[in-house]
């Protein structure tokens, strides 16, 4: 930048709880990032402590005046996608240093492609379609509902049949008990194909490593080879659970297993539903998964935010750079983060 | 030229015509989205896209300084 007075830069790592008592005065008082070091550095930091975040520092007041997190997709590589989080500029530090933070993301060596989530369609949606001509979207929301007599955490003014059955009837779904199962099995998936690359470290970390949240992980198998991974976290709350599934890499076709899963998730009668927030997968594959489609003012509601649980219908916006088929899961970036400490 | 961009800046605020100073973000009457929005009314005024390497502040902190880019950018296409 021109000006001497500031510096875009990583953040140290002794730099970390001056972050975060800036993100408690500036993003939101008693924010996890700003209360959660162990969480902090889970999202944010390296095996070898380089902290994913670049900040604004101000000379002239030595201090930080704004930052802008990272989240890589590929972990230990030379290249990786990514997501951004926490872009935040002092409102006094009239400027340009939200857009040259951003600039200075996309710009990162090894940065290849940088894919936004979770942003809010007024500032930073706006900002990535006008400025860097991205193509942006609000994701879509899937859901099955398991037929109980009442919802407590859900709304269900109509319900819906989908009564897709699932092709092939030699699927195999194993939850991977541990990570070395996991790591052992996940190579033969061709994870590079896929927009973000999401590699093994990373699902590792993501999935089996997360400080608050415990996710399942399970293997989808046609004859014996693994087609796909999928991701569940349950959400309890009012004396019920809703099943979130987060995250699916792999063949996409072999998602219409989820139809057969169902019975066995809703086993557990305490399950009002899952659901599944995605961009980019085929709406055929997810209606053949046995999935219902929340569509534009539905009336039934399918809540996603649960510290605090607000009863209604949620969009979450995307961005990704014109051109490619990218393909976005609720847990990508910092989505599936938990708001409060628990 | 020039009276088509006044034109867009008056839209967004007249002070920014009458404006003498150096800097109009440390002003007050811009900021970054403002001029996202700007850069969108100047590709629709002008026919043409203007890349991100373009936007920066210094292109933007004075109403000669956006005349400037966009007789260089209209010049090249």
């Amino acid at each position: 930048m021109e000006s001497s007075k500031y510096e875009i830069r990583f953040a140290r790592y002794d730099e970390i709880p001056a972050i975060m008592q800036y993100i408690d005065e500036d993003w939101k008082k008693g924010h996890i990032m700003a209360t959660n070091r162990r969480l902090f550095e889970y999202e944010f930091v390296d095996q070898n402590k380089h902290v994913n975040m670049l900040i604004l520092y101000n000379h002239d007041d030595d201090r930080i005046d704004g930052c802008q997190g990272i989240i890589k997709s590929a972990l230990g590589e030379n290249y990786y996608d990514s997501w951004g989080s926490i872009l935040k500029v002092r409102k006094e530090c009239r400027g340009f240093h939200g857009i040259a933070l951003e600039k200075t993301v996309k710009l990162l060596e090894g940065n290849r492609h940088y894919l936004g989530i979770g942003q809010n369609p007024n500032t930073s949606v706006k900002l990535f379609q006008k400025l860097f001509k991205d193509n942006a979207a609000k994701m879509s929301h899937y859901y099955r509902i398991a037929d109980l007599e009442d919802y407590k955490i859900a709304v269900i003014n109509h319900k819906e049949k989908n009564s897709s059955r699932c092709n092939k009837n030699d699927y195999i779904i194993i939850e991977y008990s541990d990570e070395n199962q996991f790591v052992s099995e996940v190579d033969v998936l061709k994870l590079r194909a896929y927009i973000p690359y999401k590699n093994k470290e990373y699902l590792l970390h993501r999935y089996f490593h997360h400080p608050i949240y415990q996710y399942h992980v399970y293997g989808i198998y046609l004859e014996n080879i693994l087609q796909a991974i999928f991701v569940i976290r349950y959400q309890p709350y009012n004396g019920r659970k809703v099943v979130r599934i987060v995250d699916y890499v792999g063949n996409e076709e072999s998602m219409e297993a989820l139809n057969e899963f169902w019975n066995e998730l809703f086993k557990d009668e305490s399950v009002e539903y899952a659901d599944f927030y995605e961009y980019g997968f085929s709406e055929q594959n997810l209606l053949r998964a046995g999935f219902i489609l929340l569509k534009e003012g539905d009336t039934n509601i399918i809540p996603n935010y649960f510290g605090p649980f607000l009863k209604e219908n949620v969009d979450i916006w995307v961005t990704w750079p014109r051109g490619l088929n990218a393909k976005f899961c609720k847990a990508d970036g910092d989505q599936d983060r938990p708001s409060n400490t628990f | 030229m020039e009276e088509k961009i006044f034109e867009l800046l008056r839209e967004i605020d007249e002070e920014i015509l009458n404006y003498e100073g150096d800097n109009l973000f440390e002003a007050g009457l811009l900021d970054s989205f403002v001029v996202i929005d700007l850069v969108t009314e100047l590709e629709d005024a002008f026919n043409m896209e203007i890349d991100a390497r373009y936007v920066l502040e210094e292109n933007f902190r004075k109403k000669d300084n956006i005349v400037a880019l966009m007789k260089k950018l209209t010049k090249y296409t």
